[in-house]
């Protein structure tokens, strides 16, 4: 187009804008009083990204409506859009979790917690995901990468979960939600009522039956487990309407399966110990209360206890664990400069867990104490643009040892942009199955009777964190995360080829380096895509192989490549893609794989939504066991009444 | 074809720009909520007195504090070269003459309406509670358009007159307060 043809588009604009409300008036509505102010319209708000939290951490949300689209049946499932999560499925009901390169059925370096309430086994570490809330329960995941032990327990070394379940003014009416498929069936109903002007009360039931067909090994010699499950559970809550608000919280599951169980803590997939078919029927459940007073913008004070039963079962050690804990927390309002958190928490743990031989497991450590407090300060350097932020916590552990973990952060903000930087100290302790001796396993085709460890010192974590988040336009948000995490005395197991002994000792020290990028595009109303990419470069000093152990971290590099696309061809049909390249940073010896999910949702009627979910579509891999997991697919109808 | 292209490409660029402002469709005036509060934040002054020895000293700005100013904040005049804007926005907590607490949940603003029940504030609330929270003024939706309610009891209790003329316009609430 010629310069002739600019100059007549240019005086286009021009005239066109000479008409338009711009050079009417300017600003027209500065000029108008009160009177006339009441009856200007309000415009509805223009499509624009929520602006992330200004928290100086990777954090990832998954919203309900991110676990809706992504056609997730359990947590597990929606995790996995987070990246820096591996996820990967070891039986029917099992799944390993891990975060920033440490993966394993006894994930033990990230905190699980719902609602506030921890659900990582405090024995043997591991999460029983399939016992959690049903996924319609739930309101929102909040994923913290990176260490955060400044606010959370000895456990959150490099990372926490925070699955929030919806209240019960969340759940009114009624609600049933069906699904059935070549992975089994599973029904859920649930029901809320108002029971007065400021309380709310909803029940819950779920039954669910999964035949682990679509899990098996190379060799066909087996299948996944089949595996039940029977759920009840209630929540009520409170709010006075002025500052207060209680909760009231409880939860019963029984599950049954028959299962083939690896012997030792070397766990599936690696160096364990022999499979032994073990019949399992767990009774698991809790009850929680809150109290939860708004003190002012952003502070509140927070009370809560809750006791937990969690079976603790793993190869021949059977039993379960009871977890009485309290926490009182305050945000205070911000005070200047000061913006001050802190909190105090105590946890009484005591267990029946067994095994065959009573002497295999610690006998001295059955009831065991341990508290904590901390202290965090926002200190704004430079209002709405620069802030310091310094936090200590103390942990008194089991043995009645102190440990101090610090962290000190940097946030700048601008505009739509905010960099931010870490330092932080993260500790993790051993736990009573890892003091534990008297058991042989199999590492390599030969049998090591493990013995008695002697006096182990806490895992240590000194993490170096940088981040940029930026919305680049109204439609585009880009966030990245670069970490260096130096560890040093992590527990693994040291052999004695000569005596044909194992023992776990603090001697694996080593250096991990990544990289967490992710995108949100919205490109169209009907179509946003989501792609993300997890770097992870892992340096293990002083091994001449693999460190053996449980979610024990390998030398090399992992990466994963993710993409979402989420389209609604129309308005109430969505058709929904979920494309990865999954390559594990501690199971190398298994090849990366390409995962292809699909979700396809049509909302019938305003109470009648149908859903069919392809899982595993790009063919059968080994995730993180010598089960491979195959293709299913389900249908869901969620029926609202 | 050819020379209706430069006619597209312009009709193009000036749809692009229409959504940018507040406009005239059709007659109708229409603005973000987020304006019209700030609006109504800098007209409702002149129909508000505070007691003797508070309030803003004059030539000072009346110092607006809220808890989300970085939404209000486009819609306050900045000041100019050798010349203060008539209100100065800053986030709360603050010392203040007027309070906005729009985008806090409902008990953070019951808490923040206990500290400063008894102080001449003028708090504005948007919630179908606020007034009876204590709130003076409250906004509320009404045919598509944010309209304004008035708490007499919170007004007496921070002190604050109220103009006839602004009661004539508005709507009253006389009900009592929760505790």
């Amino acid at each position: 187009m010629g310069l002739d043809r600019w100059r007549t588009v240019f005086l286009c604009i021009a005239f066109l804008l000479l008409f338009s409300p711009v050079a009417r008036g300017g600003d027209d509505l500065s000029d108008l009083g009160l009177e006339e102010l009441m009856q200007v319209e309000v415009a509805s708000a223009t499509r624009r990204a929520e602006p992330l939290s200004r928290i100086p951490a990777a954090v990832t949300v998954l919203t309900e409506e991110d676990i809706f689209r992504s056609g997730a049946t359990n947590v597990p499932e929606a995790l996995q859009l987070v990246p820096g999560v591996h996820v990967a499925q070891m039986n029917t009901d099992r799944w390993a979790v891990g975060v920033r390169g440490f993966n394993g059925l006894l994930s033990n370096k990230h905190l699980v917690l719902v609602d506030g309430r921890p659900v990582t086994s405090p024995v043997l570490t591991g999460v029983q995901w399939g016992n959690l809330v049903p996924i319609g329960m739930v309101k929102r995941i909040e994923v913290v990468r990176g260490t955060r032990t400044s606010l959370w327990g000895a456990e959150s070394f490099t990372g926490v979960i925070n699955i929030i379940t919806k209240n019960a003014y969340e759940l009114q009416g009624g609600q049933s939600v069906t699904t059935a498929g070549t992975r089994g069936v599973s029904q859920t109903v649930r029901q809320g009522w108002e029971t007065g002007d400021n309380t709310a009360v909803a029940v819950y039931g779920n039954g669910e039956y999964l035949n682990g067909d679509w899990l098996s090994s190379r060799r066909e010699e087996r299948d996944g487990h089949e595996w039940s499950k029977v759920q009840g559970g209630l929540r009520a809550d409170w709010e006075n309407a002025f500052t207060d608000a209680l909760s009231v919280q409880s939860d019963l599951v029984r599950s049954a399966t028959e299962e083939e169980m690896p012997g030792g803590p070397g766990g599936p997939g690696g160096p364990g110990g022999p499979p032994e078919t073990m019949s399992r029927s767990d009774l698991n459940g809790y009850a929680q209360f809150a109290w939860d007073r708004a003190t002012g913008l952003d502070s509140n004070l927070r009370f809560r206890t809750s006791y937990t039963r969690d079976t603790a079962m793993l190869a021949d050690l059977d039993g379960g664990v009871n977890v009485l804990d309290a926490e009182l927390t305050s945000a205070m309002e911000q005070m200047g400069r000061h913006y001050l958190t802190w909190g105090l928490g105590t946890q009484y743990i005591w267990d029946d867990v067994h095994g065959d031989g009573l002497e295999k497991l610690d006998r001295g450590h059955i009831y065991s104490w341990t508290g904590s407090s901390f202290l965090r300060d926002r200190i704004t350097l430079l209002p709405e643009s620069l802030y310091f932020i310094a936090g200590l916590k103390a942990d008194v552990l089991g043995g009645g040892d102190v440990e101090l973990q610090p962290t000190v952060r940097l946030l700048h903000t601008r505009d739509n942009a905010e960099y931010w930087l870490a330092v932080s100290r993260g500790v993790r302790a051993d736990t009573r199955y890892q003091r534990s001796g008297s058991y042989r396993i199999n590492i390599g085709g030969t049998e090591y009777q493990v013995v008695a460890p002697g006096n182990l010192k806490t895992e240590k974590l000194i993490s170096y964190e940088a981040g940029y988040r930026q919305a680049l336009t109204p439609d585009t948000r880009f966030d990245l995360s670069l970490y260096v995490n130096d560890y040093s005395e992590l527990l693994m197991l040291t052999v004695d080829e000569a005596t044909h002994t194992a023992r776990v000792t603090n001697s694996l020290k080593g250096t991990a380096y990544g990289l967490e990028a992710m995108l949100e595009w919205t490109v169209a109303d009907w179509l946003t895509l989501k792609p993300s990419a997890s770097l992870i470069y892992q340096n293990i000093y002083g091994l001449d192989s693999s460190p053996v152990g449980d979610s024990m971290p390998e030398e090399g590099l992992g990466n994963e490549m993710k993409l979402q696309i989420l389209t609604k061809p129309l308005e109430d049909v969505g058709l929904d893609l979920f494309l990865g390249y999954l390559d594990s940073p501690n199971q190398l010896h298994l090849s990366p794989y390409f995962s292809v999910e699909a979700h396809a949702s049509w909302r019938a009627s305003d109470t009648l939504l149908l859903e069919l979910i392809g899982r595993n579509l790009g063919g059968s891999h080994e995730q993180f066991s010598d089960l491979a997991v195959g293709p299913s697919v389900d249908c869901r109808i969620t029926w609202d009444f | 074809m050819g020379k209706l292209r430069p006619l597209l490409i312009a009709v193009l660029f000036w749809g692009l720009l229409w959504p940018v402002f507040p406009v005239w469709a059709g007659g109708r005036l229409t603005a973000t909520p987020d304006q019209l509060r700030a609006l109504y934040v800098q007209r409702l002054v002149k129909y508000v007195a505070w007691p003797d020895g508070t309030g803003p000293a004059p030539g000072q700005p009346f110092i607006v504090a809220a808890t989300d100013p970085a939404r209000l904040r486009p819609y306050f005049p900045a000041p100019g070269p050798g010349k203060e804007s008539d209100f100065r926005l800053v986030r709360w907590p603050a010392r203040c003459d007027l309070l906005v607490l729009a985008g806090a949940s409902r008990r953070e603003v019951a808490a923040i309406l206990k500290r400063v029940a008894d102080k001449p504030v003028l708090t504005i609330t948007q919630d179908p509670e606020g007034p009876a929270l204590g709130a003076v003024v409250n906004f509320y939706m009404q045919g598509g358009r944010l309209k304004i309610e008035v708490g007499l009891g919170a007004a007496r209790r921070a002190r604050l007159s109220i103009s006839s003329r602004l009661l004539q316009l508005v709507r009253i609430h006389e009900g009592p307060d929760r505790e």
